[in-house]
């Protein structure tokens, strides 16, 4: 379906995609990886919307560059909002299944049928200025998928949505890849990916760094430390008990006595014993958090490995 | 057991050609164009002068057919409006239908110069501005040229877009003006005398349309604010055209001519010089007089045309 060799794409001296060689079978693929990692310039030479300064690539067989057969192929949901906002979502994704050759009427059919399966068929009449991010996401969705495209490519395409407009939007991306189409979904968070395919692909920095299934990827995140913020007073007595106790991998301070970060590998045991720590320690806490970046916790772990760190 | 398919599906039914793809969106163009009220109440006003442009040949019509009225009010008003030259006067009073052609040719330039060169100032700077600012502004181009669409094919339905406007308020009311003046006539040579004047309109269209039109979308693609494309596109011809006068005054002041040169600093005057050329009033009938002014329209043209090639093959970077 998609096959890069040794693609390289530079913005002046910016490296977007650093030296990436893969070979992807007709799937559905996450496309995992912090912000700024380069997906998008991945999708965007995938799309033949950028050209590599250095290898090449073929998609569904062909050079993306300016291929109208290709791009007869592909539906593109791009991350960026893209609509006019004087032009309601259904005048909006029929032009655009004109533009891909369908006449008016079959266009129309079409625009119709795919709004309507995004559950925008109320607001399809109205202006776009006036819907919400999650419908404006829902009516990018629907223009890439109207025209039955092999492939569908989407950037990001569960910002802004609500927990309701996520579970929809996850069950048509379910439907189509259940249905055998192909599907590269690019995400930075974890879970979104995970819950329409198994097949991630993380990228950091421009680099592939590593592939596979999502027991592969949690079995990569089970190794990496949890980080637990903690804002107290008596902070050192605190990290002091939990060091003891041999619950934490590593201690940070921050904010001079008030700020602790905790490292470990077993959060939920370190939660269990946190009320009894603060009482033994007389400490009162002001906040806690996780931090919630793992995922970059392992982007950061995989980068170490191969720049040859252990 | 048969073994049912329900894998990917491909479309069998037909595609329109690939060659009309730029058409739909020109259309969808003209349709939100059409939109704007400004626009709507615009080809309404411009299409009034064409109106005068048929009573010219009518008026003249009647002055070939009733040489007496001509003699008393038409001959007279038509030698003063033109300040033709005393041979041109006599020709009009004495054989009007020999002057027929000079006449309908005269008429058509006043009606592209004066009315309609103003209008589609107006009208480009009402629809020009959005049409590439508001795809670079929103980074439109992704979904475009992610869809079998080629750079060209999207330039040219924007282009095409002003090109519809433009020559429905002037090509279209000239040719059909012609065509009443043709009916209009009483003498049947009407048409061997005026047989060029046609071909005359469609090609003083295409010397006001093509450089203008390029440079309107030029700008649009230099900005993703719409307000600052309007306001360099107005700025383009108020500045050419308040020069030139402020130029021809102090000129005049001093008791000399403005030497014909000057209009090049104002694309106002450079289309006026160059449409004359067409309808064969101009001083000469040779191109070499023209020249520098037809390059300045080509160069507009051309440069604008990179601007917005380049603009619009390299979005990622903008």
């Amino acid at each position: 379906m998609i096959h890069l060799e040794n693609v390289t794409k530079l913005y002046g001296s910016v490296m977007g995609v650093n030296d990436v060689t893969m070979s992807l079978a007709a799937n559905a693929y996450g496309l995992i990886g912090p912000n700024g990692s380069g997906k998008s310039t991945l999708l965007n030479l995938i799309t033949g919307q950028l050209r590599p300064t250095l290898g090449s690539l073929s998609v569904l067989g062909c050079d993306p560059w300016n291929n109208r057969e290709m791009f007869r192929r592909i539906g593109v949901c791009p991350e960026r909002d893209l609509l006019y906002h004087d032009v309601t979502g259904f005048d909006w994704v029929r032009y655009l299944l004109e533009l891909n050759g369908y006449g008016r009427a079959e266009a129309a059919k079409r625009a119709g049928q795919a709004l309507d399966q995004l559950g925008l068929s109320e607001a399809m009449r109205r202006r776009m200025g006036g819907y919400s991010r999650g419908m404006r996401q829902r009516t990018k969705l629907a223009q890439a998928l109207a025209h039955e495209p092999e492939l569908l490519i989407l950037d990001e395409p569960f910002n802004g949505l609500d927990p309701l407009g996520r579970h929809a939007m996850t069950e048509v991306l379910r439907q189509w890849v259940r249905d055998g189409k192909g599907l590269l979904l690019a995400s930075h968070i974890l879970h979104e990916v995970e819950a329409v395919t198994d097949s991630f692909l993380m990228i950091c920095s421009g680099r592939l760094l590593a592939s596979g299934s999502a027991e592969e990827v949690h079995a990569l995140l089970a190794d990496v430390p949890a980080e637990i913020h903690i804002r107290c007073q008596g902070a050192a007595r605190l990290a002091r008990q939990a060091v003891e106790e041999e619950l934490v991998q590593a201690v940070r301070f921050t904010d001079g006595d008030e700020g602790l970060v905790l490292s470990t590998r077993s959060p939920a045991a370190v939660y269990a014993r946190l009320p009894q720590w603060t009482d033994d320690t007389n400490v009162r806490i002001h906040e806690l958090r996780s931090s919630g970046e793992s995922l970059e916790t392992l982007f950061g772990s995989l980068l170490r490995i191969h720049r040859g760190g252990s | 057991m048969p073994i049912h398919d329900l894998g990917y599906q491909t479309w069998e039914g037909r595609l329109v050609p690939e060659a009309g793809r730029w058409w739909v969106i020109t259309q969808t163009g003209m349709r939100l164009a059409w939109r704007t009220r400004w626009v709507r109440r615009l080809m309404l006003v411009a299409w009034m002068p064409a109106i005068y442009l048929g009573a010219g040949f009518f008026a003249f019509e009647q002055m070939v057919a009733h040489p007496e009225i001509g003699r008393g009010i038409v001959g007279p008003l038509y030698a003063w409006s033109w300040q033709t030259g005393e041979s041109a006067r006599e020709m009009f009073l004495g054989n009007p239908s020999l002057a027929r052609h000079d006449v309908w040719a005269r008429l058509l330039l006043m009606f592209f110069r004066y009315p309609q060169g103003t209008l589609i100032v107006l009208l480009v700077g009402l629809i020009a501005p959005p049409l590439i600012a508001q795809d670079v502004r929103s980074r439109a181009f992704t979904l475009y040229f992610s869809r079998p669409l080629t750079r060209i094919e999207y330039i040219f339905g924007k282009l095409a877009t002003l090109w519809a406007y433009v020559l429905l308020i002037t090509t279209i009311p000239a040719l059909l003006s012609y065509l009443l003046g043709v009916l209009l006539s009483p003498e049947l040579n009407v048409v061997a005398h005026t047989w060029d004047l046609p071909l005359k309109i469609v090609a003083a269209s295409a010397v006001l349309v093509i450089p203008t039109t390029t440079l309107a979308l030029a700008i649009s693609s230099l900005t993703t604010e719409t307000r600052y494309a309007s306001f360099a596109w107005f700025a383009v011809w108020a500045v050419g055209w308040v020069t030139y006068i402020v130029l021809s005054l102090t000129a005049l002041d001093s008791g000399r001519t403005l030497d014909r040169k000057w209009t090049l600093v104002s694309l106002y005057h450079t289309l006026g010089i160059v449409q004359e050329w067409v309808f064969g009033l101009g001083p000469s009938p040779d191109f070499d007089q023209i020249l520098p002014w037809a390059a300045l329209l080509a160069a507009i043209t051309v440069v604008s045309l990179v601007v917005l090639f380049r603009r619009v093959s390299a979005p990622m970077r903008m």
